[in-house]
């Protein structure tokens, strides 16, 4: 903003020197009628074509409409911007500028081309209406000024302005004040063109007088013209935004009486600074912000002696400041942000006593903040965010009376504040968060008198907030991210000018009284959430009439929500009060708040039914979350698209009751709907089916009824479908059916009523993730035909009337990613699926570091994870949230025949196996050993036998170890892991033998010994002293209470016990000398 | 009613502060977990699935619960963690078994320890640890297998020596 102020201020000064000129010009005329009568009539011709508006000239300070003096039958040359020839009475000069000008200049058939004498031309600051420039502005040899700027005049420009060989200065720019948005500002800018270079160059060859060029935001659109260097009386050039391109020349620093080069924006413009300037050099102003320039800043910078405003910012420039920069600088402003600056940057830099502006910003720089600022400084704007730099807050900052802005933001800064600053009474903004500040926030940064904005988040800070002087000027506070303490300061309340507070994610706590906001008339933006806030919510927050943004989420408050005025809130925007301990009904009037886009106030004991009625229609509702309460139901007067604009819908976790008819029907744009963990009865209407936007529906664990509407198979989009869990029949649609609704990630219908057979159209479904039709009544044979499903992690078929052999897979890849497999409870028969195991790729990978975990989630949307419940360790258990890393295959209660392949070994990455209650036979295959990440093995009520294989016990990650009811024998392996088994991992193996069983194992049977590097430690148990203890209290010393006495406490020694025992008591010894020393002292 | 916020609410405070852990939260074994995963260094991501978002810590690797969801094994022996242990696992009132042996833990065995009166088997053999060993609860029945190659010093002869003796 204030380079674009400086870069505007030239412009300013040229129209009033222009200005100036005609005033004196007016002065000098006589009395008799000076005017020619046809520039006289052309000039109110001209006057015909505009109306005036404000508008027009809405940039100008000064503005007004000079035209009204012009009246027909009185001289034009005492008219308000003219100026005429004493002499000959010819009009020479003519300044329009800022005059509220609105119409449109007819450009071939234009009244101002009778004014052939002109010398000087202003039309800038009105408003032209895309107009083009009359070309006979080529004919006005005399011209000397030629200015129409901001005019909104657009098209090409005509090459006959080339012939104007006396120009002295051009401008034909059309700044931007504000960034460019649309219309509105095309409108209301210069459009011209000038096609390629040879166009410019043309142009201006003929300029030889040339002093001041201005071709801002014209669309050169090509390289700089060779022909430029020849304008040697150039001293302004301003190419603002022209969409210069390639090389720039390098001899345009070399001009002789340049003083002002402003290339800004020109992002395809590519350049470096030359390696020698001038020592004349007249170069004032450099700009070559948002360019292409890159290398390093040489050290001959320095010889730009009259060098005042240096911008380089968002280019390519890398390398070190040189000292020299700052040796005799002049430098006034110097913004070096957005480059690949790094290094300290010199302390010379902090020695330029003009600086009142400087931006190290976005860089790499590094070193401490210098802290001897001195008091002689003019530096009102200091920007160094987002570095490296180290230590502690430079406390002579405070020498810096005039500073107004200082932003030392995203650096390493370390140490607590200093506790006292004297001065910066002139601050209006400070940023000192997200560095590693700590200890606790002094007073000075609540108290300086001009602060407006305070930014102390993402640093350590600890302690309470002190006290704020009721005078200080704050409007913005934030502290998130710290480890503050106490209660939010009642002075806070007294800010009058508060806009926005945010002290987020403290340790704060207490209550916040009840009324304390209403003093803070102006808040908009409330952020309170992750402390330990309790209480009640005060009612006077939600009578801040400019509120929009309230957060109140993971705190401790209490009691209901009071919010009982319906107009007062009308900017209301954004509502959290989720995770806290809130009771009661959700207030009817916060559906009254007409702004309302996102409604949070999910994780609360929120209860009872909600009372919707007319006022109810939100059109700018978008999320909508009430999950996690205990809500009962909706009382509404049934309307459709009642909140015409919902997303995102979450009533997940509550008590509604009631059929599902009766909930507010979802409008077009839903894409998000659950109604989870309910008791809603009822069936499934069809409306689903045709909401275009849906991806996500959670209908789960309630009770509905009925069949699955078929047409659900017809959602283009539908990416999640769980209805698990709730009493529905019939057969499953044919989701995937159709070449445009394959969008399927998630299927879950398990504990249903489903009957039939699976959906032969699932091998369409190329993106699902997770196929849950679990404990249902389906009637099939084993699915090989999803076995090309390129994503599928989680297959579920349990409990179902599945049946015949699994068999071979058709080709290698079979299942591939397949991590999750359980198809237990079924009916299956045959040999174990041994050539399907060497498919499952995913689990035979041995990724013992797993350093590629992640969640199953929606692709679309990754907070939402994929849930599944499972049999691991023994127990059911319902995994929230799936690892990819998390292998398990469940095969359990089938018939299967035949014995373990020696294939089970490739399923390396496995976490839990589980083989029980089949016909297997045969023994336990030592392959199994390799399971390395192996927590639970079951292989309980089979006809297995043999040994269990010692190398089992290498098995360091197994938890859960079921054996029993099978025909093993020999002695039960040893090892620590294994010693920590019960013997309900054995029964019903009449054969086994030794630990943990009550039968010892007899000397003729052989003794499986695992082998040592299994577990060093295994045998050591056998070398045992018996050193018994106990502790009783003796006096000893001065009073401590101790003994020691050996007793009949088992304890299986070694012999480095005793020693360790010596140890203990010299350490006691050389501790109390210490002590005794330290007491000397 | 709303005056009387203020004082039930400091009034309340001591109180729920002097409660045991377990009735604050309903998933304070997890919590307990989640705080040793945060002491440890876990280079090869064994600890990767302790999220401590879940309702239980059930579905973790490494850890068993009874069918009461209560914590009753930590099976991290030969994990390659390093760090130190805290006094949060105090809270695993069920454990029955805590293996951590062959990994690189330092300082001393949490004093809390002693009151997990369920314990049945502990080894922290082939560790950094340092101190003393405890000889409370528990900790009257382990073998000194569990303890072996570490900087141990034990076992602690209450009142005679602090536990972080040799530290």
């Amino acid at each position: 903003m204030m380079m674009r102020f400086l870069k505007l201020f030239p412009s300013i000064m040229f129209l009033l020197l222009v200005y100036f000129s005609f005033a004196l010009a007016n002065s000098s005329s006589s009395l008799r009628q000076l005017c020619l009568s046809d520039e006289n009539r052309a000039l109110l011709q001209f006057r015909q074509l505009f109306l005036f508006d404000l508008n027009a000239s809405r940039w100008c300070y000064r503005k007004y409409a000079k035209m009204v003096s012009w009246k027909e039958g009185t001289d034009c040359c005492r008219w308000d911007g003219i100026a005429c020839d004493a002499i000959t009475g010819h009009v020479i000069g003519l300044d329009l500028s800022c005059s509220l000008l609105h119409g449109t200049i007819y450009s071939h058939n234009c009244s101002l081309c009778h004014l052939s004498h002109l010398q000087s031309l202003n039309l800038a600051f009105n408003d032209f209406n895309n107009s083009r420039i009359p070309p006979c502005f080529g004919s006005f040899t005399s011209l000397i000024h030629l200015n129409l700027s901001y005019s909104n005049f657009s098209g090409e420009i005509p090459p006959q302005l080339s012939h104007l060989s006396k120009l002295v200065s051009l401008d034909i720019s059309s700044f931007f004040l504000t960034p460019r948005c649309g219309r509105f500002f095309h409108n209301f800018s210069n459009d011209y063109n000038l096609h390629s270079a040879s166009s410019l160059e043309r142009l201006i060859h003929n300029f030889t007088q040339l002093r001041h060029l201005n071709l801002d935001e014209v669309s050169v659109n090509s390289i700089i013209p060779k022909s430029l260097m020849n304008l040697s009386a150039l001293n302004y050039l301003s190419l603002w935004d022209c969409g210069l391109q390639n090389k720039i020349p390098a001899d345009i620093f070399h001009l002789p009486n340049l003083q002002h080069l402003d290339l800004t924006f020109n992002p395809k413009l590519i350049g470096k600074l030359p390696e020698f300037f001038n020592d004349s050099s007249p170069l004032r102003l450099v700009s070559l912000a948002a360019t292409n320039f890159y290398g390093e800043i040489p050290n001959a910078i320095a010889q730009l002696k009259s060098l005042e405003y240096l911008d380089l910012g968002s280019a390519n420039f890398s390398g070190c400041i040189p000292e020299s920069l700052g040796n005799n600088s002049k430098l006034s402003v110097l913004f070096l942000d957005n480059n690949h600056f790094g290094g300290e940057p010199p302390s010379s830099l902090w020695r330029i006593e003009t600086l009142t502006g400087i931006s190290l910003s976005l860089n790499t720089f590094e070193g401490q903040i210098p802290n001897n600022f001195s008091t002689h400084g003019v530096l009102s704007y200091l920007e160094l965010f987002d570095n490296s730099f180290t230590g502690q807050f430079p406390h002579s900052i405070d020498n810096l009376a005039q500073l107004q802005y200082l932003d030392l933001s995203h650096n390493k800064l370390s140490g607590p504040l200093p506790s006292q600053v004297f001065g910066l009474s002139n601050l209006t903004h400070l940023d000192i968060g997200n560095n590693f500040l700590n200890g606790t926030i002094p007073s000075w940064p609540l108290t300086l008198p001009s602060l407006k904005e305070l930014w102390l988040d993402g640093n350590q800070l600890t302690g309470s907030i002190n006290q704020l002087h009721t005078s200080s000027k704050l409007q913005s506070i934030s502290s998130s991210n710290n480890n503050l303490r106490g209660p939010i300061p009642t002075s806070i309340f007294n800010l009058r000018d508060l806009i926005a507070l945010d002290l987020s994610s403290n340790n704060l706590s207490g209550i916040i009284k009840l009324d304390s906001f209403s003093k803070l008339r102006h808040l908009q933006y409330i952020f309170l959430s992750n402390n330990n806030l309790c209480g009640p919510i005060p009612t006077s927050i939600f009578n801040l009439r400019d509120l929009i943004e309230l957060d109140l989420s993971s705190n401790n408050l209490s009691g209901i929500i009071k919010l009982d005025s319906y107009s007062k809130h009308r900017q209301l925007r954004y509502i959290s009060l989720s995770n806290n301990n809130l009771c009661g009904p959700i207030p009817t009037s916060i559906f009254s708040l007409r702004e309302l886009v996102q409604l949070d106030l999910s994780s609360n004991n929120l209860s009872g039914t909600m009372k919707l009625d007319s006022f109810s229609k939100l059109r700018s509702l978008n999320y909508l979350n009430l999950s996690h309460n205990s809500l009962t139901g909706f009382q509404l007067i049934p309307t459709s698209n009642m909140w015409p604009s919902l997303v995102f819908l979450d009533l997940n976790s509550n008590k509604l009751q009631g059929s599902l008819g009766s909930l507010p029907i979802p409008s077009e744009t839903i894409m998000y709907y659950s109604v989870a963990n309910n008791q809603l009865t009822g069936e499934i209407s069809p409306c689903f089916c045709n909401k275009s936007n849906l991806e996500f529906l959670d209908l789960s664990n309630n009770n509905l009824k009925g069949a699955i509407p078929s047409c659900l198979s017809n959602s283009s989009i539908l990416s999640v479908l769980n209805l698990q869990h709730n009493a529905l029949d019939g057969a499953i649609p044919r989701m995937c059916s159709q070449a445009n609704g394959i969008s399927l990630e998630t299927l879950d219908l398990s504990y249903n009523q489903l009957q039939g057979q699976l959906p032969r159209s699932l091998a369409h479904c190329k993106f699902l993730q997770l196929l849950n039709l679990g404990n249902n009544m389906l009637v099939d044979t084993f699915p090989t035909w999803l076995a090309t499903l390129p994503k599928l992690q989680v297959l579920v078929l349990r409990h179902n009337r599945l049946h015949g052999s699994i068999g071979k897979p058709r080709s290698e890849v079979a299942f591939a990613k397949l991590n999750i497999i359980d198809i237990s409870d079924n009916n299956f028969t045959g040999t174990l699926p041994s050539d399907y195991f060497k498919s499952w790729h995913s689990m035979t990978a041995n990724d013992r570091n797993r350093s590629n975990w992640k969640f199953l989630t929606m692709s679309s949307r990754r907070f939402y994870s994929y849930t599944v419940t499972l049999i691991d360790k023994g127990l059911e258990m319902e995994l929230v949230k799936i690892l990819n890393t998390f292998k398990v295959v469940d095969l359990s209660n089938n018939n299967f025949q035949g014995e373990i392949p020696k294939s089970i070994g490739q399923l390396k990455a496995l976490c839990a196996l589980n083989f029980s209650n089949n016909h297997l036979t045969g023994s336990i295959p030592t392959e199994l050993a390799k399971l390395k990440n192996l927590e639970s093995l079951d292989l309980a009520r089979n006809n297995l036998s043999g040994i269990i294989p010692p190398e089992l016990a290498s098995l360091t990650f197994l938890e859960v170890l079921d054996l029993s009811h099978n025909h093993l024998e020999g002695s039960i392996p040893r090892s620590r892991q294994f010693d920590t088994f019960p013997n309900t991992s054995y029964l019903g193996n009449p054969g086994l033998c030794g630990f943990p069983l009550s039968k010892p194992c007899g000397e003729t049977e052989v003794t499986p010994q695992p082998s040592p590097k299994l577990d060093q430690t295994q045998n050591l148990e056998s070398i045992i002293y018996d050193f018994d203890w106990k502790v009783v209290s003796i006096g000893y010393g001065c009073g401590m209470a101790v003994g020691v006495i050996m007793g009949n406490y088992i304890y299986n020694w070694k012999q480095e016990a005793i020693a360790r025992f010596f140890r203990v008591r010299l350490g006691r010894h050389s501790k109390r000398l210490s002590t005794r020393r330290r007491g000397r002292k | 009613m709303d005056s009387s916020y203020p004082s039930l609410c400091v009034l309340l405070l001591p109180i729920l502060l002097s409660l045991p852990f377990p009735s604050l939260s309903t998933n304070s074994e997890g919590n307990a977990l989640y705080a040793l995963r945060s002491r440890l260094s876990d280079p090869t991501n064994v600890l990767q699935s302790w999220d401590p978002t879940l309702v239980n810590p059930c579905t973790w690797f490494h850890v068993t619960c009874d069918s009461n969801n209560h914590v009753i094994r930590l099976d991290l022996g030969n994990s390659n963690i390093s760090g130190t242990l805290g006094p949060e696992l105090g809270q695993l009132q069920h454990l029955q078994y805590l293996r951590l042996n062959n990994n690189k833990l330092t300082g001393t065995i949490p004093r809390e320890l002693t009151a997990l009166s369920n314990l049945k088997v502990f080894d922290v053999s082939n560790n950094d640890l340092c101190g003393t060993i405890p000889v409370d609860g528990p900790f009257s029945t382990f073998p000194m297998e569990s303890y072996e190659n570490n900087r141990l010093n034990g076992p602690e002869l209450q009142g005679l020596v602090s536990y972080d003796f040799g530290c």
